[in-house]
């Protein structure tokens, strides 16, 4: 964190904001890829179906 | 004493993190993922599909959806020519026929370039699951269309399938894609009384309803097609395989006739084979005052239940029940009183379905013990004996309900 705000400090206040809501809005993509994900795993049985032939 | 701590601290107070750009990317993703999905599926993406292989089928962990069903149709047939879904069990599926010899090949073959042959057909299944109710969710993209499936003597149609392939006729409901109809209604109303919980209910409809929103199942599936499968299954066990994405498995099934006909059955299973073939029958026949086998009135009555709500009545015209008969080598091993009852229960059950209305016929009558891969799966010649006469039965069908003209007929 504080290598972080030493790099902020470095930079103008509209990039610091700018790349502020680009890594906001990127997380908010990756985790909602990830939530579509855990809802399909969740949606599918945990044991699969066995068909026996006779 | 320590200093207060601030009203507010965290992420909300840092400064590269922004609460409502975060949320807005969270809903924009999933809007996109949700898009993808729809688009993907809609156009279809199983380039080289024969049929539901092991890797492609809940046996693989892989639950085809409603929506790439009726891609891979979309892909494959135009408006102006006739659709046949093939729908039913393993032995419609083509188990022990590989994918050049398939009988669904030779039925499309037969039948020429104005039709369209899909093998919808999945292991264990009901005429009533998988391609029955795409067939039904397609009826008003491809009014031209047969749908085509295999059952047995009084197996009940049940209009809501069977596990593990219910998932798609509660899709098909949940979506709005299945008509109305209400004996169906009141049987799958049955069904959520008797064989449910409060909770399993809520979950799946839960699970339906969000699935309905975001279409995790179609993209998910998507990616496991195209790119890469997540899904620890018993079909590709180890890696690499485990995780290769499902299009590189071809269909390798095996061929029967790779084993000569008289090595194909196993003596160690026929006391058990008989007791199926037995079983064929022996549960819906007494006899009459003349000693003759006779239908027990609670079957026919249970089974015309059933089979009224199991389709729609204005399709039923255009589905054909062929009824499956057992190897002759099984059936010569019945004494001649069960072999009587045999053909009186293919013989009942073909007039009772088509009393429902629909067209019905059985085969396997005539066939030699060559044409069989074990008691029940057709070998490839046995799998073009059957092509031969589901094709002149189609054929019959698009004659009478005008399939053959150059007007579509009205959905």
């Amino acid at each position: 964190m504080n290598d972080l705000d030493r790099l902020r400090k470095t930079m103008p206040e509209p990039v610091v904001r700018a790349l502020a809501h680009a890594g906001s809005l990127l997380l908010g993509l990756v985790l909602a890829v990830l939530l579509h994900y855990v809802l399909y795993r969740l949606g599918l049985p945990s044991k699969p179906f066995i068909y026996v032939a006779f | 004493m320590s200093e207060p701590l601030p009203l507010s601290t965290g992420l909300d107070r840092s400064w590269f993190f922004r609460p409502k750009t975060f949320l807005a990317g969270l809903v924009a993703g999933l809007v996109l993922c949700s898009a993808v999905a729809r688009r993907v599926s809609h156009r279809g993406y199983h380039d080289s599909f024969t049929r539901f292989t092991q890797v492609l089928s809940p046996e693989g962990q892989y639950f085809p959806t409603l929506e790439e069903m009726c891609g891979i149709a979309r892909e494959r047939c135009r408006p102006d020519q006739v659709l046949v879904i093939v729908g039913g069990n393993s032995i419609f599926n083509g188990v022990g026929q590989p994918a050049d010899k398939m009988w669904t090949v030779e039925l499309q073959r037969q039948l020429g370039g104005g039709f369209v042959v899909l093998n919808f057909a999945f292991r264990g299944a009901l005429c009533t699951d998988g391609g029955a109710v795409v067939a039904e969710a397609l009826r008003g993209e491809y009014p031209r269309q047969v749908y085509v499936a295999n059952s047995s003597p009084f197996s009940p149609p049940h209009p809501y399938g069977a596990d593990p392939y219910r998932y798609l006729f509660w899709e098909a409901l949940r979506s709005g894609r299945l008509e109305a109809f209400a004996p169906r209604d009141e049987q799958v109303a049955w069904l959520k009384a008797h064989q449910y919980t409060r909770a399993e209910l809520f979950d799946q409809w839960g699970r339906d309803e969000m699935d309905r929103a975001l279409r995790f199942r179609d993209l998910w599936n998507w990616v496991g097609y195209t790119r890469y499968f997540t899904i620890p299954n018993p079909v590709t066990p180890t890696l690499p395989q485990a995780t290769w994405a499902r299009r590189r498995f071809a269909d390798t099934e095996p061929d029967f006739e790779a084993t000569p006909p008289g090595d194909r059955l196993r003596p160690e299973f026929r006391d058990a084979e008989m007791r199926i073939v037995r079983g064929f029958s022996e549960g819906f026949y007494d006899r009459g005052a003349g000693g003759e086998w006779r239908l027990k009135p609670s079957i026919r009555a249970q089974f015309e239940r059933t089979a009224k709500s199991a389709f729609p009545d204005d399709l039923k015209g255009r589905t054909l029940i062929m009824l499956s008969r057992n190897n002759p080598f099984y059936v010569g091993l019945l004494s001649a009183d069960e072999r009587l009852r045999d053909s009186a229960a293919f013989r009942d059950a073909v007039a009772e379905w088509r009393k429902a209305g629909y067209e019905a016929c059985d085969y396997g009558s005539g066939y030699d013990p060559a044409d069989f891969g074990d008691r029940t799966h057709l070998s490839a010649a046995g799998g073009r004996k059957l092509a031969g006469q589901v094709a002149g039965l189609i054929l019959e069908i698009a004659g009478k309900r005008g399939y053959l003209q150059k007007e579509p007929p009205p959905p």
